[in-house]
């Protein structure tokens, strides 16, 4: 059976889910909608499901849904594939498997197309498409040889899934298991380079995963031995 | 700055870029091409091969199969196929390498050193002088 998962955020968008549940109904990808805002556990409810046979978990929201569903799943033994619809802004992980809208969600998640993500974490929480800090006071050490510092107003990426323009211009491999460092400046020049761990510094300032966590610093930032089987959009390439 | 026939590797593909606003301290070792165009101050070896940049200052000694400088170098050069040095490159060091080009105004302080064949060019001992605070 296919879990919907519908995030709080989705009542501010009426019409949209609506529409989307009719697109699922015409291709028969009806299922059991749970609503979070009545969730006390989610651990408890999602263990519940899977137990019961649980086909796909399906996240209906933004980042910050499927990063609280991930780091569930991820410290539970059983591997299930995870969908995504996106609804509202910021849907930065939907777009980095491929899916762009919830219309296109609907399609991707009948032609089932499953990869297998290797998450990121920081410290212990895991995220799936990058984490970032303000330049200001960060002091980056890469495989504990090195450090970078840089003085422009900006921010640092850490990419577990760098952005589709990158991957075309071949700069980075996805599954090389290694975290892409981007560092964006006013500067029209980038930086990026690479690293297996990562350690981050910064006295002020806080880690943002996947634009909708926080985590204190110093983090230690690595690809995690943690894999969750997304299904992804068919122009989606991970090679 | 180089002659056409003087081939020498595409960096639109550098897998390492270094941007102006950025400083690097520290060992720096890659497998794959790089471009520098803020500051190193440390050690850097790669497979691959190196672009200083015009506004680069690198501290460092530094190993690699190929090299085009336009910045500033303070430290040895070991290269193990060409090294381009453009002409607004200083460079104050002693150079090892298997072929070189300088263009006229590039600044050299330090011995040059230019093998004919590779297998004369023995790498560097790998130093631990990791910096990190």
């Amino acid at each position: 059976m296919n879990i919907f998962l519908y995030d709080e955020i989705t009542d501010k968008y009426k019409k949209k889910i609506k529409k989307t549940e009719e697109e699922l109904n015409k291709l028969s990808l009806q299922g059991k909608i749970i609503y979070l805002k009545n969730v006390k556990n989610l651990k408890e409810v999602l263990l519940e499901e899977i137990n019961n046979g649980a086909k796909t978990i399906i996240s209906v929201g933004n980042n910050l849904t499927i990063n609280n569903i991930v780091n569930i799943l991820a410290n539970i033994s059983q591997n299930i594939p995870v969908s995504l619809i996106p609804i509202g802004p910021n849907n930065s992980v939907a777009e980095s498997m491929g899916i762009f809208n919830e219309k296109e969600a609907c399609f991707i998640l009948s032609s089932r197309r499953i990869e297998n993500i290797m998450l990121a974490q920081a410290n212990n929480k895991f995220f799936i498409e990058n984490s970032y800090i303000k330049n200001e006071g960060s002091r980056i050490y890469i495989n504990n040889s090195f450090k970078i510092l840089t003085e422009k107003s900006g921010n640092i990426f850490f990419y577990n899934i760098p952005p589709k323009k990158y991957l075309k211009k071949k700069l980075v491999n996805p599954k090389d298991n290694l975290i892409n460092i981007y560092i964006k400046t006013k500067l029209k020049n980038e930086t990026h380079l690479s690293g297996k761990a990562i350690e981050i510094k910064n006295e002020k300032d806080k880690l943002i995963l996947d634009n909708s966590l926080q985590e204190k610093l110093p983090a230690i930032i690595k690809i995690s031995e943690k894999s969750i089987p997304f299904i992804v959009g068919k122009e989606r390439s991970f090679e | 700055m180089f002659k056409k026939d003087e081939k020498t590797t595409d960096f639109n593909e550098a897998e390492t870029i270094i941007g102006e606003s950025v400083q690097v301290k520290g060992h720096f070792e890659n497998n794959g091409n790089v471009i520098i165009n803020g500051s190193l101050d440390g050690e850097i070896k790669t497979k691959g091969a190196i672009l200083v940049g015009e506004k680069a200052k690198i501290t460092a000694n530094v190993e690699a199969e190929e090299m085009i400088v336009k910045g500033n170098v303070n430290g040895n050069l070991k290269i193990y196929g060409y090294l381009a040095i453009g002409e607004s490159a200083k460079i104050f060091g002693d150079i090892e390498c298997l072929q070189i080009s300088i263009e006229k105004g590039a600044e050299i302080n330090g011995q040059v050193s230019i093998n004919n064949k590779k297998e004369n060019m023995l790498p560097r001992d790998t130093e631990e002088n990791n910096i990190i605070e």
